[in-house]
């Protein structure tokens, strides 16, 4: 008999910045987590005093890391934490940082992921030990490798078919074209898609998504005190997380989050139905399907027929990363895992910069990320709901 | 000209360290846990189902299926890059794990059997490549090593004159050598290129005219006093097989190796002993000079791998020749010697043990050294004072 988790209750997700995004910088990652700061502090009005919590995500920190920079920033905090999930790391901050704040250990924590792209070759090649030993030696493909593997047994076993993932990445280009951020906003036809220079048999250019430099943050607080300060934030329904939770299958077919379903929504007390968007991890599209199996949205293995019927653009019936995702965004490294996460709080604060999803005022986010060996090992997920409005 | 060939990516851990030695010597192996019998892949220090720390590592089934695969065509490596498009997939072991691996030609598609094999790259460090279930450890050559084919190259072998010499001239014709150089000692034979390989002078003369187009180095010259250290009645016999054992094979190697270091590929192959890793008594001096020709190729094996030259130790017991023609049955025949050679050569193995003494034997010293030295001790004769 497992116990129940405690409900997020009088928590607020403030304040989404999204800064820095390009594919060539001159600055170290410093730079990037420096401009969140002083955004989050330009646009609340606090004192880096105030700032008394800090989560934080990036792999280019190098010779330093999470404790290095508080003194790098002259920021002293009560509550640290160092998150390696990459692009899992969304859901996980938040759920760290909204606990510390309930338990007291914080006020407001900063939740900030960076990332420089890496340039070169070697890349990947000293990520973790069975990545070194057991995967780079092996063509050295990197991701687009392992998640064409992936992507292969998904078709193979499901009959999806490359147009199917063609129209996660044509729809969400779409999103990007009205995103004035996104990196790439130029949207793509399905025959751009299909036509695309092959990457790693079945992927293509088009799947892939293009390494660049970029931040988020955001802040958890508690209502009362994102109310004294007169800031919009939406309240977290439910987040659930997990960590190699699909071990047991050969290749990967499932994010992990899949057996944690029913407790999220029933946390929430709401049910897939009730979704105004998503804001789902895509780095591959077929994550991006098993994602929305995992969570509900359709029966496992129906991924693809889900993506023929539905509209995933802003103004569809589901939309799908209404920022344009790591597509059109670019993945900027563990500051992909926080990507979603912010635009989810824009929709549902007013606080657009691109397309609005009309009447949001629920949305999932759901974070994967982390690839060791064969399959990414974290996943993670938030209900948000809307809270008070810009 | 860069100052290092185009290699695999040379990093790994400790723990990939005795793939590469399995590879090294064509096994595939891998730890299994004495707790709880599961095989570990990808390498761990402990279980990962028990944590215990008993791993040892054990031959295990090579057979599996192919889950995936996948062409590479972008690589984040500066020699995949150039070696693109690369067939790699994901094949679920009959033992359990699942693996990354590269793909040999007709495995087929997912879902096929396929077999795997362990071996050395052109950087000597261990990859997997999966084969058609019924093929054979030498079709394992995704990326066309120049390093393993002998169809075309040029084979230079010395000792040409002994009964080894000729079997490997004979095996490296068969296997298609463009032209195979026979070097004779003092009786070297009509055909054949007279060299000692002990006079240096000599040495370097032959490699000025042919060094920069050997491809496949086969030192094979050698001598035996064969008698016991304190037993030999002329102490000349211990110092001519150092001459001719050690520091012919020296002569050879330094004077071979700079051609091949700037190409950036060949092969040298040593006619070692098995006895060079533990020493029979009743032939002490010849053990001990293949015990140092045996320290001097794992030297200059180290020093040419950057180079993506490869050094072969071709370690047997008794062979059957005239030299040993004393020593009882069983004996290896010289043809049979001469196959493990060529065979050592297509899967890029690094140490081979051939036949049924050098593989009990070889066996024995990884399982106890110093028992084996024990039973070699019994079996020098009965001696009178």
């Amino acid at each position: 008999m497992s116990r129940t988790p405690h409900d997020y209750s009088g928590i607020a997700v403030t304040t989404p910045v999204t800064f820095g995004y390009a594919r060539t910088t001159e600055h170290e990652v410093q730079w990037h987590i420096g401009g969140v700061f002083e955004a989050l502090l330009r646009r609340t009005g606090l004192a880096k005093t105030d700032i008394d919590g800090l989560t934080l995500a990036s792999y280019r920190l190098a010779p330093d890391n999470t404790a290095s920079i508080s003194e790098y920033f002259g920021l002293s905090t009560r509550f640290m934490v160092d998150l390696p999930f990459g692009g899992a790391s969304g859901a996980i901050a938040l759920r760290r940082a909204a606990r510390a704040v309930q338990a007291g250990d914080a006020e407001v924590v900063a939740c900030v992921a960076a990332d420089t792209a890496p340039t070169g070759f070697g890349i990947g090649a000293m990520f973790s030990r069975f990545s070194r030993d057991h995967v780079y030696p092996y063509g050295a493909g990197g991701p687009n490798a392992v998640f064409s593997l992936i992507t292969q047994n998904y078709m193979r076993k499901n009959g999806a078919t490359r147009e199917d993932f063609g129209r996660i990445c044509v729809a969400q280009r779409r999103n990007g074209s009205r995103f004035p951020l996104a990196v790439l906003r130029a949207p793509i036809s399905m025959e751009e898609y299909l036509g695309a220079r092959p990457i790693s048999d079945p992927l293509g250019l088009l799947d892939c998504v293009m390494r660049v430099n970029g931040a988020e943050g955001f802040l958890v607080m508690t209502e009362d005190r994102a109310n004294a300060l007169s800031l919009p934030f939406a309240r977290v329904a439910a987040a659930i997380e997990r960590h190699d939770g699909v071990s047991a299958s050969p290749v990967q077919e499932a994010v992990g989050i899949d057996a944690a379903r029913d407790g999220l929504y029933e946390q929430a007390g709401l049910g897939p139905e009730d979704l105004d968007f998503i804001q789902a991890y895509d780095d591959y599209p077929v994550i991006v399907l098993l994602q929305f199996e995992a969570l509900g949205i359709c029966a496992p293995g129906e991924g693809a027929r889900f993506v023929r019927e539905h509209d995933l653009t802003v103004g569809g019936d589901l939309p799908l990363n209404t920022n344009g995702g790591m597509l059109a965004m670019g993945q900027a490294g563990a500051a992909g895992g926080l990507l979603g996460l912010t635009e989810a709080l824009r929709q549902l604060t007013g606080e657009n910069l691109g397309a609005a999803v009309a009447e949001a005022k629920v949305g999932l986010v759901s974070c994967y990320g982390t690839v060791n060996y064969d399959r990414g090992l974290c996943s993670s997920a938030a209900i948000l709901t809307r809270g008070r409005g810009q | 000209m860069t100052d290092h060939p185009d290699l695999p990516p040379k990093a790994r851990g400790p723990l990939a360290r005795r793939l590469a030695a399995a590879a090294a010597h064509g096994r595939f192996e891998l730890p299994v846990c004495e707790e709880c019998g599961t095989v570990q892949y990808p390498l761990r220090e402990r279980c990962v189902r028990c944590y215990a720390d008993r791993l040892a590592w054990r031959a295990v089934p090579p057979m599996g299926t192919l889950l995936a695969r996948t062409v590479v065509h972008h690589s984040t490596d500066p020699y995949f890059q150039a070696h693109r498009p690369l067939q790699v997939g994901s094949v679920k072991l009959d033992a359990g794990p699942v693996a990354l691996v590269f793909i040999a030609a007709g495995c087929g598609d997912a879902g096929g059997r396929v077999r795997l094999v362990n071996r050395l790259d052109r950087a000597g460090e261990a990859v997997f490549i999966a084969i058609p279930a019924n093929g054979t450890p030498a079709e394992a050559n995704v990326m066309s090593d120049p390093n393993c084919e002998i169809a075309g190259k040029v084979v230079l072998i010395t000792g040409a004159a002994g009964g080894i010499g000729r079997a490997l001239v004979a095996a490296f014709r068969e296997a298609g050598a463009a032209e195979v150089i026979e070097v004779g000692g003092p009786s070297a034979g009509t055909g054949q290129t007279k060299v000692d390989v002990t006079d240096k002078a000599a040495v370097e003369a032959l490699a000025a005219s042919l060094a920069g187009r050997v491809d496949i180095l086969i030192n094979n010259a050698g001598f035996n006093g064969n008698s016991g250290v304190l037993a030999m009645t002329e102490e000349s016999h211990a110092r001519q097989e150092m001459e001719v054992n050690y520091f012919g094979l020296l002569n050879m190697m330094r004077a071979f190796s700079p051609a091949m270091r700037q190409r950036g590929q060949g092969v040298i192959v040593n006619l070692l002993s098995i006895l060079g890793h533990v020493n029979l008594p009743a032939i002490g001096s010849y053990c001990a000079s293949k015990a140092a020709a045996l320290s001097l190729t794992q030297a200059v094996r180290a020093e040419l791998a950057p180079w993506g030259v490869r050094v072969c130790s071709i370690l047997p017991g008794a062979v059957d020749t005239r030299m040993s023609a004393h020593v009882p049955p069983p004996k290896l025949a010289p043809a049979q010697l001469a196959n493990a050679v060529v065979k050592a050569l297509r899967e890029g193995l690094e140490d081979v043990y051939p036949g049924a003494m050098a593989e009990g034997m070889h066996a024995a010293l990884r399982l106890d050294a110093k028992a084996l030295e024990k039973e070699m001790a019994s079996r020098l004769p009965a001696q009178k004072l």
